[in-house]
């Protein structure tokens, strides 16, 4: 059992003051084993906190970032080949069609990206996609209302067990996503 | 140095012959002691009792300091309990001796006397053969007869600790009633005051020092009699009031010995219960302005101050709290007057504990009255002008006072659970202008972090003037004093974070509240230097957007809001061109973008021409400022993704920018660049969209241009990985757009005109 933390568009200081305290609580040192994230983590603050989660951390570049991180990076998880991009450079942003374009360059079974602000997973062609939205739900000006999310991804073998972590106005909510490698179907 | 050594080397030998003297007049005690055991066992009571004065008489010493003086009273009462006992014993078996008390009065010499006159008066005491009462005072009185200031104090010990549990504690009795017993501690104490203070001025003045020691080491002698009053039932907060305080501060002022007056003090604030202390807190702390210079003034109104802040936060703790906060005496008037007349009597206090005590009625204050936010001003004023008074107009840093101010300062921002109480106080700016910058800058971190931690929003403009207008002065603009390397501080980016975050949670409770606080933080802003705007610019350029998304969204309640709107959108424009023209050009072009995708959602009469001056604005930091090659490919990249989500141009605004986008793309230093660039701007004559429009431009021949054009850079491209790797890019974009029903794109591949593709 491996807990992956995904998570990015913390956007802190410009858009927002800190993560929830909500989210905070329920993430805890030592339980997470990977962290992938987004990027517009901003400052370095919030890489230092994310290094306390967990020692592996994966960053790739949000458009607001200072700190150099790469464009885009493959990580090997248990049975999985997992892409990390943030998605400002996928035109249009979030394009699904776009999405599975870079996935198929990436040549990864799972493809992460950010940007949109707006949680979101699908599967195309037995491929999981997955977007964590915005941990903080910074402010942006495509989205009129932005939740704040992450993810969870529990990885057993073939299969992984997502778990979505919403905040709707002062509400904890957790959804519970199941995919299995190459597609549920 | 040398003093010290000779102050050590000395000393074992002094120690040595308090030890040999010890020993001897134990030695002493014990074979008196046994002669005494055995007379009483023998029935031989008079023999028993001149050994008894013999065992006695070793108290008479004057070689004894009071520490071995103390060991060898402990040896002597202990045995003197024994004929204490055996007397018990005989008086309840065969009646009185009645002429015992009278016996004992023979004794030659008054120490052992009066210690056996005790002991006979606790047994007729105890075996109710006469008024407890005159025993008492008849005691009392005659121990006036030893007046050497260690024996009488011992004597005078004996007397109480022997007679503790026979005080008559009843309101009305024939032997005695309680205010008997007051006046018997009372009396006890008074005298046992004037021998510890006699003390003082016996011997030679060299000796100071060491007697000074001895002294504090007597002291519990001294406060027993407090704790004994404070201990004794029915002596009621009436009583205390009426007899037993005025009595005890009588003899405090009066000894006019600063050590004796800043022990008593302490004493009774902690033997007393609380209550009694409000019921006598003017009383009290009158007393203290006529002590003595040297008494610690402080110490004693702040360890009153604490005791009632303790047991006024415990009561309220604890849910079957019988007393609270008392609604006849405002406590705080009573300090605050007080607290004056004391700093009108003590010229000479120092101004750091002059804040002390202040900071300490402060803490009273916030927790009796939490919503009077009156009396915490008050005390900043009062603290203010006093400091005035004694000449001080700015504190230096890492002095007393400075510590104590800030402390002072600090106080309600950090007690009060939620910011918006503290924030309400008017005299922030009237004590931070007591300080020089570095203590002023450091209260600001402090405030700052304070409020982003506790993810405060600053609501209303009152609230964003002392916020930003007093308290994080210092960290929002360039203030005087402030070192010329400021922004070259380890800690300042950490800072300016801190006030970014601050900035990120401002909330005004109506959109007209954020728009001043926005406009009066611009100005503030706009006014530092760009080390500063760096980090706070962003975050308020994203508030003044969020802002005019509001404004739209509640269009209909507001008929001026395409007027709110554009003074945002041009504030915004303001804010960004100080950041560009602070060299960081890349963070302004983003943010101009950013401002251009806002501004398309507010759709109104001028929301196109807005927006597209934003985008004319990135793109002139583009082509002037953006010179390094990657940066330029960040920029662009960020620039198509922003005009494909842009939906508020007419086609005579969105062609010439969007065909910009196409020809700086195929600018770009690199090739692999240039190539994915104009393959990315195919997007845009595709899927972007027209204000007066609901479908996607799907222009299919300039799509095709596009990948044209790509084919064509990748063609001349000489790397052949590389070359490799564009042709598959390419392949994947002629396959989107096959997918997406481009027929200009189906046709070319249709007739095998991929154009190199299929190479």
């Amino acid at each position: 059992m491996v807990f992956v933390l995904v998570i990015g568009d913390f956007h802190i200081p410009h858009r927002a003051s800190s993560i929830p305290k909500a989210f905070t609580d329920k993430l805890v040192p030592g339980k997470i084993q990977h962290i992938l994230c987004t990027g517009n983590l901003v400052t370095r603050d919030t890489f230092d906190y994310l290094k306390t989660l967990a020692s592996d951390v994966h960053v790739v570049a949000g458009d607001f970032d200072e700190d150099t991180y790469p464009e885009e990076k493959t990580v090997r998880i248990g049975d999985f080949k997992i892409g990390l991009c943030h998605g400002h450079k996928v035109v249009p942003w979030g394009d699904h069609q776009s999405l599975s374009t870079v996935r198929r360059q990436m040549n990864v079974d799972v493809l992460i990206s950010g940007h949109t602000h707006a949680f979101e997973s699908f599967e195309e062609d037995g491929h999981l996609f997955l977007n964590p939205g915005s941990a903080t739900g910074a402010y942006s000006a495509t989205q009129t209302q932005v939740t704040p999310s992450f993810a969870l991804m529990d990885i057993q073998g073939p299969k992984i067990k997502i778990f979505v972590y919403k905040l709707v106005g002062s509400e904890f909510q957790v959804e519970k996503i199941e995919y299995t490698k190459g597609g549920s179907a | 140095m040398s003093q010290k050594g000779k102050g050590s080397a000395a000393k074992p030998g002094a120690a040595m012959s308090q030890d040999a003297l010890l020993a001897e007049a134990s030695r002493a005690v014990k074979e008196n002691a046994f002669a005494m055991k055995r007379s009483l066992d023998e029935d031989k009571l008079m023999d028993a009792l001149k050994h008894a004065v013999a065992m006695l008489s070793e108290l008479r010493t004057s070689a004894l300091q009071p520490k071995t003086y103390y060991e060898l009273y402990i040896k002597v009462t202990d045995e003197l309990s024994h004929l204490k006992t055996v007397l018990e014993d005989i008086f309840e078996k065969k009646g009185p001796i009645s002429d015992l008390y009278e016996l004992v009065q023979y004794t030659g010499n008054i120490l052992p006397r009066l210690y056996l006159l005790i002991t006979v008066g606790a047994v007729f005491i105890e075996t109710n053969r006469v008024p407890a009462k005159d025993v008492l005072r008849d005691l009392v009185e005659m121990c006036r007869g030893v007046q050497h200031p260690l024996r009488g104090l011992f004597l005078r010990n004996y007397l109480l600790t022997t007679v503790k549990t026979l005080l008559p504690e009843e309101q009305t009795g024939e032997g005695g009633t309680i205010h008997d017993s007051v006046d018997f501690v009372l009396l006890n104490f008074a005298e046992m005051n004037k021998l510890w203070v006699r003390m003082q001025h016996q011997g030679h003045s060299r000796d100071r020092t060491r007697r000074e020691k001895e002294r504090l080491q007597l002291r519990l002698l001294v406060g027993t009699n407090l704790v004994r009053l404070s201990q004794l039932d029915n002596a009621d907060v009436d009583m205390y009031k009426a007899t037993v305080l005025p009595a005890v501060l009588e003899q405090v002022i009066n000894c006019r010995d600063p050590i004796a007056q800043e022990y008593l003090m302490e004493c009774i604030i902690q033997v007393f219960p609380d209550d009694y202390h409000l019921a006598t807190l003017d009383k009290l702390l009158t007393a203290c302005a006529p002590l003595h210079a040297q008494v610690n003034v402080k110490a004693i109104v702040i360890s009153l101050v604490e005791r009632l802040v303790q047991f006024f936060s415990q009561s309220r703790a604890d849910a079957a709290a019988t007393a609270g906060v008392p609604a006849d005496v405002d406590l705080y008037k009573v300090f605050a007057d007080n607290i004056r007349s004391l700093f009108q009597a003590r010229t000479t206090m120092a101004p750091e504990d002059a804040v002390a005590i202040q900071l300490a009625l402060m803490k009273l204050t916030i927790e009796c009255y939490p919503e009077n936010l009156d009396y915490v001003d008050e005390i900043f004023k009062n603290t203010i002008d006093h400091l005035k008074s004694v000449g001080l107009t700015t504190v230096e840093p890492r002095t007393a006072a400075c510590e104590q101010l800030s402390l002072l300062l600090r106080l309600p921002l950090e007690t009060y659970p939620s910011l918006t109480p503290a924030l309400k106080l008017s005299s922030f700016g009237n004590v931070l202008s007591m300080f020089s910058y570095a203590t002023r800058h450091a209260l600001a971190v402090f405030t700052a972090k304070k409020i982003a931690d506790s993810n405060f929003a600053v609501s209303t403009e009152a609230e964003a003037d002392v916020v930003f207008g007093e308290l994080l002065l210092p960290l929002l603009g360039e203030v005087e004093g402030q070192p010329k390397s400021f922004h070259q501080d380890g800690s300042f980016v950490e800072e300016q974070v801190v006030v970014a975050r601050v900035l990120s949670l401002v909330q005004g409770v109506d959109l007209d509240t954020q728009a001043q606080i926005l406009a009066s933080l611009k100005k503030q802003l706009l006014a530092g230097t760009i080390h500063r705007m760096r980090y706070c610019v962003p975050a308020h350029v994203f508030k003044a957007l969020q802002l005019a998304q509001g404004y739209s969204d509640a269009r209909d309640d507001d008929e001026l809001w395409e007027k709110k709107c554009s003074k945002l959108y041009s504030m915004v424009r303001t804010c960004v061109l100080a950041l560009a023209e602070g060299e960081l050009p890349m963070l302004a072009l983003k943010l101009f973008l950013q401002a251009a995708l806002v501004t398309s959602t507010t759709t109104f009469a001028k929301s196109e021409t807005i927006a597209y001056e934003f985008c004319s604005q990135a793109f002139s930091l583009y082509e002037e400022e953006v010179s390094d090659s990657k940066e330029q490919v960040a920029a662009m990249t960020l620039m198509i993704g922003t005009l494909q989500r842009i939906t508020c141009f007419t086609e005579e605004n969105y062609t010439p920018l969007i065909t910009k986008c196409a020809l700086l793309s195929s600018k770009f230093v690199q090739k692999p660049d240039q190539c994915r660039g104009v393959c990315a701007c195919a997007n845009l004559f595709w899927s972007g969209k027209l204000a007066d429009s609901d479908e996607e431009l799907r222009d299919g021949d300039q799509v095709l241009k596009c990948l044209k054009k790509a084919i064509k850079v990748a063609r001349s491209c000489l790397e052949p990985s590389t070359q490799a790797s564009l042709y598959a890019d390419i392949y994947d974009a002629y396959t989107s757009f096959y997918i997406r029903g481009c027929e200009q794109v189906t046709n070319t591949i249709k007739e095998g005109g991929g154009g190199g593709v299929e190479e």
